[in-house]
Order: C-alpha cells, then sequence, then structure tokens
C-alpha cells in the first residue's frame, strides 16, 4: 500500500513537472514592455474555437488546433534594450531541461543579438507533443508554447518549414542538429 | 310532592316554539344552502382562472427558454469568434518566429558552406 502511494506520488510528481508553466517573473515585463501580446487558450477554448473555423483558408489551422491542448503566448516588445534579463526566462529553460522536452534550435546572433530557441516534446511514440519557441532581439522577448500533437507538416504550415530531418521527432535516426548549439 | 319535582315539572313543561321559529329555521337552511353553492362556484372560478393563467406562464417559461437558448449560442459563438482571433494570432506569432529561426540557422548553414568551400 505503500509503495503504490509513493509510486502514485511520483506519477503526479512527474506528470506536474512536465507541465510547463509560464514564469511569473514575464507579468512584471508587461509594465515595461511598449506592446504586450498575451494569449492563453486552453484545450476546451481550443476546441471551441476550432469549431467555428470554417471560413475559406482556415482548413488547415482548424486540423492542427483542433488536436491541441494549449496555446500560450507572451510577446514583449521595448523601446530600447536591457529592458529584460536572461534571469526572466531562466525558470522557463529550467523546465524545459526535463527529458521530455528536447532542444532542437538554438541560434545566437552576436550581430544583431538575435537569438531562438525551439524545444520539442516527444511522447512515448517519438511523436512531437509540444513546442516551445523562445525567441528574443535585444528590443523583444517572445514565448510560445504550444501544447499537444504537431505533425512535422503542422510545423510547415504554420509557417516554420524546418524541412523535416531536423526536426528530429525520431531519436533512433538522429541527424546532427540544425544550427550551431 | 317536594320542591325537586315541582321544580322539574315547571323546567320540562310543554311550551310552544316562539311565533316565527319555523320560518326562521327554514329560512337559515336555504341560506347556508346558498352559502354553500356560492363557496362551490368560487373555487371552480378559480381553478378556471389557475388554468388561464398557467397558459401564459408557460408561454412565458417557453419564451425566456428559447431565449435564453438563442443568448447562450450568442455568446458562445462571440467567445468561439474571439478564440478563433487569437488561435490565429498566436499561429502568426509562432510562424514568424519559427521562419525567423530557421533563416538564422539556413544563414548559418550557408555561411559555414561558404567557409567549407573557401578553404
Amino acid at each position: 500500500m505503500k509503495r503504490i502511494a509513493i509510486f502514485v506520488l511520483l506519477a503526479g510528481t512527474i506528470a506536474f513537472a512536465q507541465e510547463i508553466r509560464m514564469p511569473v517573473d514575464l507579468d512584471k515585463l508587461a509594465a515595461k514592455a511598449s506592446e504586450t501580446t498575451e494569449v492563453t487558450l486552453n484545450g476546451r477554448t481550443l476546441q471551441l474555437a476550432a469549431k467555428f473555423m470554417n471560413d475559406e483558408g482556415d482548413e488547415e489551422a482548424r486540423n492542427i488546433v483542433k488536436k491541441l491542448k494549449g496555446i500560450y503566448v507572451r510577446s514583449f516588445e521595448f523601446d530600447s534594450p536591457g529592458q529584460y534579463s536572461q534571469a526572466d526566462i531562466e525558470s522557463l529553460r529550467a523546465q524545459l531541461k526535463s527529458p521530455m522536452w528536447e532542444k532542437v534550435v538554438n541560434v545566437h546572433s552576436k550581430r544583431d543579438g538575435e537569438n531562438a530557441e525551439i524545444y520539442f516534446k516527444t511522447d512515448a511514440g517519438d511523436q512531437i507533443a509540444g513546442l516551445v519557441v523562445i525567441a528574443a532581439d535585444p528590443k523583444e522577448l517572445t514565448i510560445v508554447h504550444i501544447d499537444g500533437p504537431l505533425d512535422p507538416s503542422d510545423l510547415d504550415k504554420i509557417g516554420g518549414d524546418f524541412g523535416v530531418p531536423r526536426l528530429e521527432t525520431r531519436p533512433q535516426a538522429k541527424a546532427p542538429k540544425a544550427g550551431p548549439r | 310532592m317536594n320542591d325537586l319535582e315541582k321544580q322539574l315539572r315547571h323546567a320540562l313543561r310543554r311550551s310552544d316554539p316562539p311565533r316565527g321559529f319555523a320560518e326562521r329555521v327554514i329560512a337559515q337552511i336555504h341560506q347556508d344552502s346558498d352559502r354553500e353553492s356560492h363557496r362551490n362556484v368560487s373555487s371552480w372560478n378559480w381553478g378556471l382562472k389557475l388554468r388561464w393563467a398557467a397558459i401564459p406562464a408557460l408561454a412565458a417559461v417557453l419564451v425566456f427558454g428559447f431565449w435564453f437558448r438563442a443568448y447562450e449560442q450568442r455568446q458562445q459563438e462571440k467567445e468561439a469568434l474571439a478564440a478563433k482571433q487569437q488561435v490565429m494570432l498566436a499561429l502568426r506569432i509562432t510562424g514568424s518566429k519559427l521562419r525567423m529561426a530557421k533563416a538564422k540557422v539556413k544563414a548559418v548553414e550557408d555561411e559555414r558552406l561558404k567557409t567549407e568551400n573557401t578553404l
């Protein structure tokens, strides 16, 4: 009985650890930002939206959205550089260090200060089960978390078009990672 | 004959009813009967009135039900349209960031290929 209780507790802890939570500190950035975009859509809202995506051209988006459990976007534009620090997003990066998450793209540009990190969560069947994008430049910080299954073709449709080999959705056939680490 | 007997005889002596007693009794009986029938009519009237009142009340409940359902549907539509706009915005932002990352990766690869070719 005690073992079962410990197992349940551990399973619960692991499941909880797999949930990505937007850092609380991000809300403070909104006060400094000249423009803030915040999107929080849970599974129920996404299903509701999918039902009403019947316009011409909505079909692709609807097919992606109806599978998802959540979309969370925080985007801040600042008038001047240096309004946010790496510490503001460190708690998010810490959550992405779990084995379920894999950093597939990590670009740091010294020339223009633009950085991009892309993480995929893979499920037991090596399918993409989530996506996190952290895009930062001196005057803008954007964090996107898409929770739910995504096909590589979905990313093409969204606009990524990374090319399937770089997605690294199947660890057994790993190709060299895209971009410098 | 003692006093007690005398008193009893006096108390139980036969005497005629006062004048008009029978008429008053009959009149009272009629009055009671009228009141009873009036009460029956009155309760029947109330039942009828309630039945008639139930019809508009039921109609009002039905109309309110339909209106509330339509209102809920409109609210849900509004919520869904707002959610759809949010979804499209989120996908646009995600797409732009993915494209930006792709462009960066491509630039780095091009740079690497260029360097390799130079060597």
